[in-house]
């Protein structure tokens, strides 16, 4: 493993901070109904940090082509696990935009678009020269989804996600501001979260028509052929063959960030906007603004409302909550039918709105809505009436607030 | 009796053994006479009222100034690799070239860097053969000062001969080409599991996880029985 550490200090220090100040948070966090909540909050900034190093602490201070030493996103974490064969790392189910320098893992979305791509041997399609396949390479991504479903399930959503973060962060500055959020009818929370399968599978399919020149030899959509006129590769090489990417709202949010922190200029961004397809492309990059504004305005009304959509975090739903996965998974929430007493501060405080916690009688009460932030468990006030297992061991059980703060 | 020159015969064979060994030792002198050069050599381009000149000593075969332009033929930069046909010209500016570099990584890339005095115009032509024929905006990076990159149309345009235009530049400029295409990695040579060894890895995890998680689910319904 060819692993350039930024420093050697770094790292030790990083991990030594995010132990300090999750001990911190057990031994001083007071409020009992805000301490799970402020443990969430502080380990989704060290993820956000640990994601996107990179980008935050610099190239490393080996500055990134002067002389041109291996960018940031060659230091991904598993790139250098894996070399050659699997170039672009880790798949880990958060939104870890592939687009900015100095992420250390990918989202996995992202690499399944790119890597229809070469399964139909395009000949430009992302690492189509590195020796395994297309094909296999979407395996790769399955499996690592799979494994980090079985494990922790849509906790990355709960507690690693940067975007999620985001709309943590929009809904503490709506608190702030004292005003209230709205609720979705259950139905349509329910239609919210059944459109998730339907968005991947659209843009999985758009993703193979955008390719369709190097897979039929003809182009469904004008101005997506490969070396077409002078041009048209810098707008439909590198961006139309990931449509999701194209409406993200996590890839302006990661752009916007790099360029405030100066690593990539403004006009940068509208480098995919040149050549004949100058109207399209400017259009798209605007759609990508807009829809980060749009969600920023959405998260502010409503809590967590891109989770509610989100294909990343239908794909571990969907291993998640899938018999037979949903049999095996180690992480699960679970109900104690003798403890509850339906008092619906469950239902109230997700922020998914996720309804089996109060709905179903008992057991496990993971659904692919549940992003296992354990705030139903925190803001429940009944002993063990609500628990967060990992791997069959309690980690988090609800605890009768009320009486120890009548104490 | 014969008298034997020794002198005679040693200087025969020292002359064969040279004509023997000539060819190899100096393969290349019979090629070409490189020049060398120092950061004191200017070449100028008058009617430009540009300057090129390098910040390191360096070799070249052949310097042609046609166009106003100066072509040069296996430059080679002292710490640098060599540039087979390197053409440059220059207005309104005094370029200073400090290295080429290129690399053979997992993404086969090369960079100019130079440094550009008065905001004019730079036309360079590293001469890298393109695959495809011609070459495109998405092949290149132009990067100033700062690690900045700069969007192609905004400062900088690349005609399909390779021909790069620079215009307002000032301060340092790197030039970057991303090689996608050069060198796949020939993967038919390696042993099976080389070639599919992350696939392995993963099925190997995704194995281990599903029997580590069915025992747990086994145990933990085994002790809600007993309870």
């Amino acid at each position: 493993m060819s692993w350039e550490t930024p420093s050697a200090i770094v790292l030790p220090v990083y991990v030594l901070i995010v132990l300090v100040g999750i001990y911190l948070i057990f031994r001083f966090a007071k409020n009992k109904t805000r301490k799970v909540s402020s443990l969430r909050f502080f380990i989704q900034i060290a993820a956000v940090f640990a994601v996107f190093m990179g980008l935050i602490l610099g190239p490393f201070n080996v500055p990134i082509f002067q002389p041109l030493g291996p960018s940031p996103r060659d230091r991904l974490v598993g790139t250098n696990f894996f070399g050659n064969q699997f170039p672009d790392g880790f798949s880990i189910p958060i939104l870890a935009c592939y687009y900015p320098n100095g992420r250390t893992v990918t989202c996995p979305i992202w690499q399944i678009q790119a890597y229809i791509f070469p399964f139909w041997n395009y000949p430009r399609g992302y690492e189509v020269f590195y020796s395994t396949t297309g094909l296999e390479k979407l395996a790769i991504v399955f499996g690592m989804v799979a494994v980090a479903s079985v494990v922790l399930g849509r906790f990355f959503c709960g507690w690693l996600c940067p975007f999620g973060l985001y709309m943590d962060v929009l809904t503490r500055i709506r608190k702030a501001l004292r005003l209230r959020h709205f609720r979705f009818s259950d139905k349509t929370n329910t239609a919210l979260g059944q459109s998730r399968y339907i968005i991947i599978a659209v843009f999985l399919i758009l993703s193979v028509i955008f390719a369709s020149y190097a897979i039929f030899g003809t182009q469904l959509i004008p101005g997506t052929r490969p070396s077409g006129p002078e041009g048209t590769e810098a707008g439909i090489v590198g961006n139309l063959n990931e449509p999701f990417c194209l409406v993200c709202p996590m890839r302006p949010l990661c752009v916007l960030i790099e360029c405030g922190l100066g690593s990539m200029k403004f006009s940068y961004v509208s480098q995919i906007a040149y050549g004949p397809l100058w109207i399209t492309g400017g259009y798209l990059t605007s759609i990508n603004l807009a829809i980060l504004i749009a969600f920023t305005i959405l998260a502010l009304a409503y809590r967590r409302f891109w989770c509610r959509i989100c294909p990343l975090g239908a794909l571990t739903g969907l291993f998640s909550t899938f018999t037979p996965f949903k049999q095996i998974a180690l992480t699960r929430l679970e109900k104690n039918e003798q403890k509850c007493t339906k008092c619906g501060v469950c239902k109230r405080v997700c922020p998914t709105q996720a309804t089996q916690v109060y709905e179903k009688k008992g057991g496990d009460v993971t659904e692919s809505r549940c992003i296992l932030c354990a705030r139903c468990v925190e803001i429940c006030p009944y002993d063990d009436a609500l628990s967060l297992k990992v791997a069959g061991k309690t980690v988090m059980k609800s605890r009768n607030w009320l009486e120890q703060q009548k104490n | 009796m014969v008298k034997i020159n020794c002198n005679k015969v040693s200087a025969g064979i020292a002359i064969i053994v040279i004509v023997l060994i000539f060819p190899w030792t100096c393969p290349n002198t019979q090629a070409q006479t490189n020049i060398t050069f120092s950061p004191a050599d200017k070449f100028n381009i008058p009617s430009y009222n540009g300057t090129i000149s390098f910040a390191v000593n360096g070799t070249y075969s052949e310097a042609t100034f046609e166009n106003d332009t100066w072509t040069f033929m296996n430059l080679r930069l002292y710490g640098s690799q060599p540039l087979d046909n390197f053409k440059i010209s220059t207005q309104n500016s005094n370029v200073t070239i400090f290295s080429y570099l290129a690399f053979n990584t997992t993404l086969q890339s090369a960079l100019l860097r130079y440094a550009t005095e008065g905001q004019g115009k730079q036309i360079l032509n590293l001469g890298l053969g393109s695959q495809e024929g011609e070459w495109s905006s998405i092949d290149w990076s132009v990067i100033t000062n700062n690690n900045v990159f700069i969007a192609e149309g905004e400062g900088w345009t690349i005609s399909h001969d390779g021909t790069i235009v620079i215009t307002g530049a000032a301060g340092n400029v790197s030039i970057v080409h991303w090689g996608f295409f050069e060198n796949s990695i020939p993967s038919s040579n390696l042993p099976f599991y080389q070639q599919h060894s992350v696939a392995i890895v993963i099925a190997m995890v995704v194995a281990v996880t599903i029997i580590v998680a069915i025992v747990i689910k086994v145990k933990s319904k085994g002790h809600s029985g007993e309870k």
